[in-house]
């Protein structure tokens, strides 16, 4: 944590502050933090790739029994998630994209036969974007594999059993959040 | 008649105005569980000049931070261990050794059902910014929460209406 004491003169108002003289403009502030994302990009590749890794690990620990929001669900969950909110910010929408769209399956499908195959399809997917760095949505073959991966999970869900209770249902599982370092 | 307080929309970008801006007086908390997005968060914003950001993993780290440092906005995931953000907010904005009438709040979270946007809203938050982020977006927002904060008129007309979110965490 950065140090910094307290000070127990009289404050300015935040808006005052941040208007004083000597400040920098939008555009010169937009570009500071895109070079500060661009010198990090390095590290960043290399945390998708173990990401990846991981999910290819959960995948082949997937209970043989359903248990609705176990561990595992809970554990997949977390780090789809913390792939989807941070690759993007790198310029891998596709990541970020391919990461929300298995988290609905994720969400919304349970006990379906297709689901080894879903995600596997969802992994190579993502192995794709990261073996060949492609930023953005990518390029006609990326924007088709991305809505085959849409199309798919869309009709799963249409087609496939839901039997959670809905007390169960994403979104109501932590107001508390439960979410450690990860 | 009493009138009813406006409720104010947290979620839109507010247009950014000035030639330039001072943030080397301004200090800012990053509170987030998830290691990359916080690191890179902290340091895309250490660039704009802030005068410190703090790193909080989680919402007791977070109280830690609020306690022995001046913090003048607060930008918080919902899902934090131990004190979630939420929670964090409603601290921030009921207990007399915390509140601060200009302190910002901002929700940065990947949960971004209506539900929980409304409920940030009521809670008292200035802004809520979807994950992920990238430095215009960040800039835009922090400079609209200091120029138009809403947290606490929204607090205000939440607490009128009798929402929950509006109450003190137990």
């Amino acid at each position: 944590m950065t140090s910094q004491s307290h000070s127990n003169k009289p404050r300015t108002s935040l808006k005052e502050r941040l208007q004083k003289p000597g400040g920098i403009s939008a555009q010169e502030a937009v570009k500071r933090g895109q070079e500060a994302l661009n010198e990090m990009r390095g590290d960043y590749k290399a945390q998708l790739t173990q990401d990846i890794a991981q999910l290819t690990r959960l995948q082949r620990k997937k209970p043989k029994v359903y248990a609705p929001k176990d561990d595992w669900w809970q554990e997949v969950r977390r780090k789809l998630l913390d792939m989807r909110n941070v690759a993007g910010s790198y310029d891998y929408g596709l990541v970020t994209a391919i990461s929300d769209n298995l988290l609905d399956y994720l969400d919304n499908v349970e006990d379906d036969a297709y689901f080894d195959e879903i995600f596997d399809k969802h992994i190579s997917a993502l192995q794709h974007v990261a073996t060949n760095d492609i930023r953005g949505k990518g390029g006609p073959q990326e924007r088709e594999m991305a809505k085959e991966l849409l199309a798919r999970v869309k009709d799963r869900k249409a087609n496939a059993p839901f039997k959670r209770d809905p007390a169960d249902a994403p979104g109501d599982e932590d107001a508390d959040g439960n979410a450690g370092e990860s | 008649m009493t009138r009813t307080p406006a409720v104010y929309d947290i979620v839109s970008q507010t247009t950014v105005t000035g030639p330039e801006f001072n943030f080397s007086e301004i200090t800012l908390l990053v509170a987030d569980g998830t290691h990359a997005f916080r690191k890179m968060v902290t340091r895309v914003l250490a660039r704009f000049g802030f005068a410190a950001v703090h790193e909080a993993v989680d919402g007791h780290e977070a109280l830690d931070a609020l306690r022995h440092h001046h913090i003048d906005i607060v930008m918080t995931e919902w899902q934090l261990a131990h004190v979630s953000g939420y929670h964090l907010i409603q601290r921030l904005r009921h207990d007399p050794a915390l509140f601060d009438p200009e302190r910002r709040v901002i929700m940065l979270t990947g949960l971004t059902e209506k539900a929980r946007v409304v409920a940030a809203r009521d809670a008292g938050v200035d802004g809520f910014l979807r994950k992920p982020v990238s430095p215009d977006t960040l800039f835009k927002r922090i400079v609209g929460v200091i120029e138009h904060p809403v947290g606490l008129a929204n607090l205000e007309a939440a607490s009128k209406a009798g929402s929950p979110s509006a109450s003190k965490a137990n």
